[in-house]
């Protein structure tokens, strides 16, 4: 996640203000090992003790200015905290210094989100609990009907128009409504999500309406975690005021909502974690990442 | 037609209208002129500007007077502020925002309970501009209200208004809260009484205790108030009248609300300070009971510090001499993710939600899913009913309805 928000600064600055880039004589030359790790994956993390030979071969870095000058001293852009940038520097100086390399249009430059998130920070993966997803049947429904001839829907009109249904596997609850659209809720994976909706079409479908399946897409999602520390909330919340609101009197945990990326944490003393407002996986992720150096701060010892 | 379903006691007709003698008004029968009911000749001034067929807001006034609610609000911002005996500057900061909320698009339209709630809050939001300790619990019990909702509209207020106002610890809120308990010579019992200083510095040093014993993170603080005072005036005179007050009969006594949740409190932090009065030297190792803590809870307070590193220093002591083998596993435990929270390092002092943690449901492994796969029918078709299933159904349903009909 560092690595991923400092290269879109980066590369963000360099795309937008050309005519800058000549002040900055020095791009990191991080910046080459980030693309290299993206490029190849977080194995190239363990590489890191071999130099790699190749890096100017495959990358296509046109957007650097011809001079890179191995200035080291004069990094302003990246934060020198992480050991692993020291190290690659080295390393990486020496071959791709005099190199003049290319790089294509922002097109061909897929974003940095790592399919397995780099653990070895914190070692606690957040788990999913909850998914919301909507998707349109796009025809109208008799809801009586789909109430009357569907063992496990329950409809009641006085109280809420839309029939609530349940499947056993994945366990999931849908609410269906008149209009033909449809909420999806209670699965613990995207794909879950996904195939539940689909069984959910599918029993509209035999039960004699017209449904499709257009724009399924998933609104919110829920993870959750354990730090197995107890917390102090009220020095996270003195220290963090602008982005905590802890109220006892109203709410056991303190409500944390975190800007980049934007998601509400709920932190509570036992050091349990609940994180929502995700649309990906990886936001879930990253913000853990994030809040996981700031919690244990306050770790009492 | 004035009302429908308004009979003519003499006549029978409902033909009743409006009609007015001079200034009172009167409904009166239109076809034999008797006279239904009649109102009062005089009105209030209230009513005279305020009682029109025309509502307020779809009126066409001008120069807008304030709606009666508004007064009614300003009227008990004032009242809450004379109760709770605030500064002149702070009723009129009250007023301000009271006004400024109200006017507001996201209140104006509120529920009338919402509104009196709203007159608590900004009293509320004032005394924590002003630094002036007052529990949400307070203004709870003063405006009657749910505590849910309280809560509710203090939050959009505070984001509606843009203030700052910053929430008072809970040391603070002790004094205020001790200055409610009526424990002075005049109120009770000469050996029931306790003078507030000496009761709120005890009971500080209590609550200190209790932060640290991570009993007041996440929790409501009134409870814990009441628990240490009530604590406080024990160990202040441990004679055996004050030993045998409950917490119930406590809170009568002093003319304080009662609270289910304080009890609980009181037993959490005896189990405190038995933890460090099994440290005290002189008792040389004997059993420390909740019933015989009060009496050493000034030397334990005395020396909270020395108590506290010895019983942590032991309690690291019986940790070691439990499991000697099992160290190099906790080395590797260290590593991976703990299967169990907090294992085999206990520490002395634990949040309560931790210590007793609640029995999960088993965790289903989540099976690995395309999201593409193919659905059986056999299992669609086991949630559709069959038609012999539907007409049962609508049978029952009939037969429900018409015995329903017989009731």
């Amino acid at each position: 996640p560092q690595i991923a928000v400092c290269n879109y600064t980066i590369l963000y600055s360099c795309r937008a203000k050309p005519i800058v880039l000549k002040k900055i004589h020095v791009i990191p030359l991080s910046i080459i090992f980030f693309l290299c790790l993206e490029m190849k994956g977080p194995s190239y993390l363990s590489s890191l003790s071999q130099p790699e030979k190749d890096v100017g071969k495959d990358l296509d870095l046109s957007f650097l200015p011809e001079e890179t000058s191995g200035n080291d001293a004069s990094n302003a852009n990246v934060t020198q905290d992480s050991g692993v940038f020291d190290a690659c520097r080295q390393e990486e100086s020496a071959e791709t210094d005099p190199k003049k390399v290319a790089m294509p249009g922002a097109s061909t430059f897929c974003p940095m989100t790592p399919v397995t998130p780099v653990a070895e920070s914190s070692g606690i993966i957040p788990m999913l609990q909850n998914i919301v997803s909507t998707v349109n049947l796009a025809c109208p429904l008799d809801l009586k009907s789909i109430a009357l001839q569907a063992r496990n829907a329950e409809y009641n009109p006085k109280r809420f128009d839309a029939v609530i249904m349940r499947i056993l596997e994945p366990r999931t609850t849908a609410l269906i409504f008149s209009s033909g659209k449809m909420v999806c809720t209670g699965a613990k994976s995207e794909e879950l999500c996904h195939l539940a909706a689909r069984k959910f079409a599918r029993v509209v479908q035999k039960l004699g309406f017209p449904a499709k399946f257009l724009d399924f897409k998933i609104h919110n999602m829920v993870g959750s975690c354990d730090v197995c520390f107890p917390i102090r909330l009220e020095g996270l919340l003195l220290d963090h005021q602008q982005f905590s609101s802890y109220v006892p009197e109203l709410f056991p945990g303190l409500i944390y909502r975190m800007v980049k990326p934007r998601i509400v944490l709920m932190i509570f003393v036992s050091g349990k974690v609940v994180l929502t407002g995700a649309k990906e996986r990886r936001e879930i992720y990253e913000a853990f990442e994030n809040i996981y150096p700031i919690l244990k701060g306050f770790r009492k010892q | 037609m004035a009302t429908v379903g308004l009979k003519c006691p003499e006549c029978g007709s409902l033909d009743i209208v409006d009609d007015e003698h001079y200034s009172q008004p009167q409904l009166v029968c239109a076809d034999c002129g008797a006279v239904v009911s009649e109102g009062l000749l005089t009105t209030t001034r209230s009513e005279e500007t305020q009682g029109t067929d025309v509502r307020y807001s779809n009126s066409t006034e001008v120069d807008k007077k304030p709606c009666r609610n508004l007064i009614n609000g300003i009227h008990r911002v004032r009242a809450l502020c004379r109760i709770l005996r605030l500064t002149f500057l702070m009723e009129e900061t009250a007023e301000t925002h009271f006004k400024q909320a109200y006017e507001h698009p996201n209140f104006i339209r509120v529920s009338l309970q919402k509104k009196e709630v709203l007159a608590g809050c900004c009293v509320l939001a004032t005394c924590r501009q002003h630094s002036w300790p007052i529990a949400m619990g307070t203004i709870c019990c003063l405006l009657e209200a749910n505590p849910r909702l309280i809560g509710v509209v203090y939050q959009e207020m505070v984001k509606t208004l843009k203030i700052e106002a910053p929430p008072t610890s809970i040391i603070n809120l002790l004094e205020t809260h001790c200055q409610a308990y009526k424990l002075s010579p005049q109120h009770v019992h000469e050996e029931l009484s306790e003078s507030s200083k000496d009761l709120t510095k005890r009971a500080a040093v209590l609550l200190e205790l209790a932060a640290d014993a991570w009993l007041v993170t996440g929790r409501q603080p009134i409870p814990i108030l009441t628990a240490s005072i009530f604590l406080a005036w024990q160990s202040l005179k441990p004679t055996q009248t004050r030993l045998k007050y409950t917490l119930a009969r406590f809170c009568q006594m002093a003319k304080v609300t009662k609270s289910s949740i304080a009890p609980k409190r009181v037993t959490e932090l005896k189990e405190v300070l038995c933890k460090l009065g099994q440290e005290l030297p002189w008792l040389r190792g004997d059993e420390v009971t909740p019933q015989t803590v009060i009496q050493m809870v000034d030397d334990i307070l005395n020396h909270r510090l020395t108590l506290l590193r010895r019983a942590l220093s032991s309690h690291e002591e019986a940790l070691a001499s439990e499991s000697p083998d099992t160290g190099s596993v906790q080395q590797q435990g260290d590593h991976s993710q703990p299967s169990v929270p907090n294992s085999g390092k206990r520490s002395l002092f634990e949040p309560p939600s931790v210590r007793y943690a609640k029995i999960r449901r088993v965790q289903v492994p989540v099976v690995e899913v395309t999201g593409d796969e193919e659905i059986s029918d056999s299992e669609i078709d086991s949630y559709i009913r069959t038609p012999q299933e539907i007409r049962d159904y609508v049978e029952a349903k009939e037969a429900l309805a018409s015995s329903d009909d017989e009731l």
